[in-house]
């Protein structure tokens, strides 16, 4: 998770980049303002839980990835059930490379999430209650 | 041994475009060249090759666009390289043109903290005239009078130490002759009249000043009628010509409505919103979801310091979410897809109108 992250703020104009579970956790952050990270988190999950609830007014399905442009700078997020990805990016930075870097960073971490999901329910069981047992 | 492989290949590639080139030096074939360069990381040759396609089209935009991404590519790469040579050695020269590139690709933050950092480690007056540069083009973007007050500030130290440097003055008239605070502005061309005795241009833009300036207000008077009004001297006021009869607004976004792929278009300024493309209640539930996405944005984008809200771009399963913002008001359009660089224009528009004052002539 961590190369993800460090991947992704390595890139022009990236500022800082972050993963945080839903409710804003930080888990990795990597760029010049990691110091950012808890603010940002806490700010993203906020902005994320808004964006869901106006889709959800406007019979939409919740947005996957979110693109704020401002004057002095860029905020790009990729929004998952159960966590979020943020790139702050200087304003006059070239988006072109972010954008599959962010879709292919997104699926790394989706795949990762997926190899660590508990196994499929057995007969007559929830798949929490068969990996309790495995456990 | 595939990476061999994938080598000889590009470069066999590559040899074919060029001759292909040479053969027919088409727009599309210099086009396709300089993106071959750019896909195996050669950014200077891509640039090399848009810049000598956009010289010979001048009218291709497909070309001029290429030239404006391998400069910025460039840029970004002499930024890493700059990056990591301050880091291992820093001397001035370095430092004022990684302040230069940034200023130049826009990112003007980063200029500034490029230009404070720079001071803190002996910059002095240079140092002092980028951290200007930088906070005048933020008071250009933001018309907050503590930037330019900042900026003025900063103008005044690397003048004084650097007397007979005419940057620190040019600024300056630029800036009061920009928020109308005439008798300064006249004043700092006197002091480049001074540095260059005879110049023709500043004689005549003294004359014009000196006309300009009997009874203007002082400049603290200016940068505090433009903070409060938003507009600069040269800035009329934006004519309502264009949409200025009561059907134009609705008219256009009912053309807006009609286009291939786009869902439904919506215009938001004030408390008022016109929808198309949803009825009744869906209607109001579109304008409500809209207004609290963007108020959710820009308190995202406030608390983050990125300055004023321009676009918000939501990608759902099935649609997309396109959002403009102007200082009054802002648009929205529902695309099925990626929103085009048509639809970008046509949401543009919508909030170009939006904004435009409604008045009946």
């Amino acid at each position: 998770m961590k190369q993800v992250v460090e991947a992704l703020a390595g890139l022009g104009g990236v500022r800082v980049a972050l993963l945080a579970l839903k409710d804003g956790v930080p888990v990795a952050c990597a760029g010049e303002e990691v110091q950012l990270a808890e603010e940002l988190g806490a700010l993203a999950a906020a902005l994320a839980l808004e964006l869901e609830r106006a889709s959800a007014e406007q019979s939409l399905a919740p947005p996957r990835r979110a693109w704020i442009k401002a004057s002095r700078g860029c905020a790009a997020l990729e929004l998952r059930e159960d966590w979020l990805l943020v790139a702050l990016v200087d304003a006059g930075a070239p988006l072109e490379q972010l954008r599959p870097a962010l879709e292919a960073a997104a699926s790394r971490l989706s795949r990762a999430g997926r190899r660590q999901e508990p196994p499929p329910a057995l007969p007559g069981g929830s798949g929490r209650e068969a990996a309790r047992e495995i456990g | 041994m595939k990476h061999i492989l994938r080598r000889v290949l590009a470069a066999g590639r590559l040899r074919e475009l060029e001759r292909a080139l040479a053969s027919s030096p088409t727009a599309q074939a210099y086009g396709e060249l300089a993106q071959e360069h750019a896909r195996r990381g050669d950014a200077v040759a891509a640039l090399e090759v848009a810049r000598e396609g956009a010289a010979a089209h001048r009218a291709d935009v497909h070309l001029n666009r290429l030239v404006e991404r391998s400069t910025a590519l460039v840029r970004e790469e002499r930024l890493r390289e700059l990056a990591r040579q301050l880091q291992a050695a820093p001397r001035d020269a370095l430092r004022a043109e990684h302040c230069a590139l940034l200023f130049e690709a826009g990112r003007v933050e980063r200029a500034l903290e490029a230009a404070i950092e720079w001071e803190r480690h002996g910059g002095g007056a240079e140092a002092r005239l980028r951290q200007a540069q930088a906070r005048l083009r933020r008071y250009a973007e933001g018309r907050r009078r503590e930037d330019a007050q900042l900026a003025l500030a900063a103008l005044d130290s690397a003048a004084s130490a650097l007397p007979l440097d005419p940057r620190p003055w040019r600024a300056r008239a630029e800036l009061a002759a920009k928020v109308g605070a005439w008798a300064e502005a006249r004043a700092a061309v006197g002091r480049l009249l001074e540095l260059a005795p005879g110049d023709a241009a500043l004689e005549a833009r003294h004359r014009t000043l000196g006309a300009l300036a009997v009874g203007s207000k002082g400049l603290d008077a200016a940068l505090r009628e433009v903070e409060l009004g938003g507009r600069f001297s040269d800035e009329v006021e934006e004519p309502a010509a264009e949409v200025s009869g009561s059907n134009a607004l609705p008219q256009l976004l009912a053309r807006a409505g009609a286009r291939p792929m786009v869902r439904a278009a919506c215009v938001l300024r004030g408390a008022t919103a016109l929808v198309h493309g949803e009825k009744g209640a869906s209607a109001e539930r579109a304008a409500r979801g809209l207004r609290d996405s963007l108020a959710a944005s820009r308190a995202f984008a406030r608390k983050l310091g990125l300055g004023a809200l321009r676009e918000v771009q939501l990608d759902h399963d099935d649609c997309t979410s396109a959002y403009e913002c102007g200082e009054v008001a802002s648009a929205a359009l529902r695309i099925e897809g990626a929103p085009s660089v048509e639809h970008k224009e046509l949401l543009r528009e919508l909030a170009r109108a939006a904004c435009a004052r409604q008045e009946r002539p």
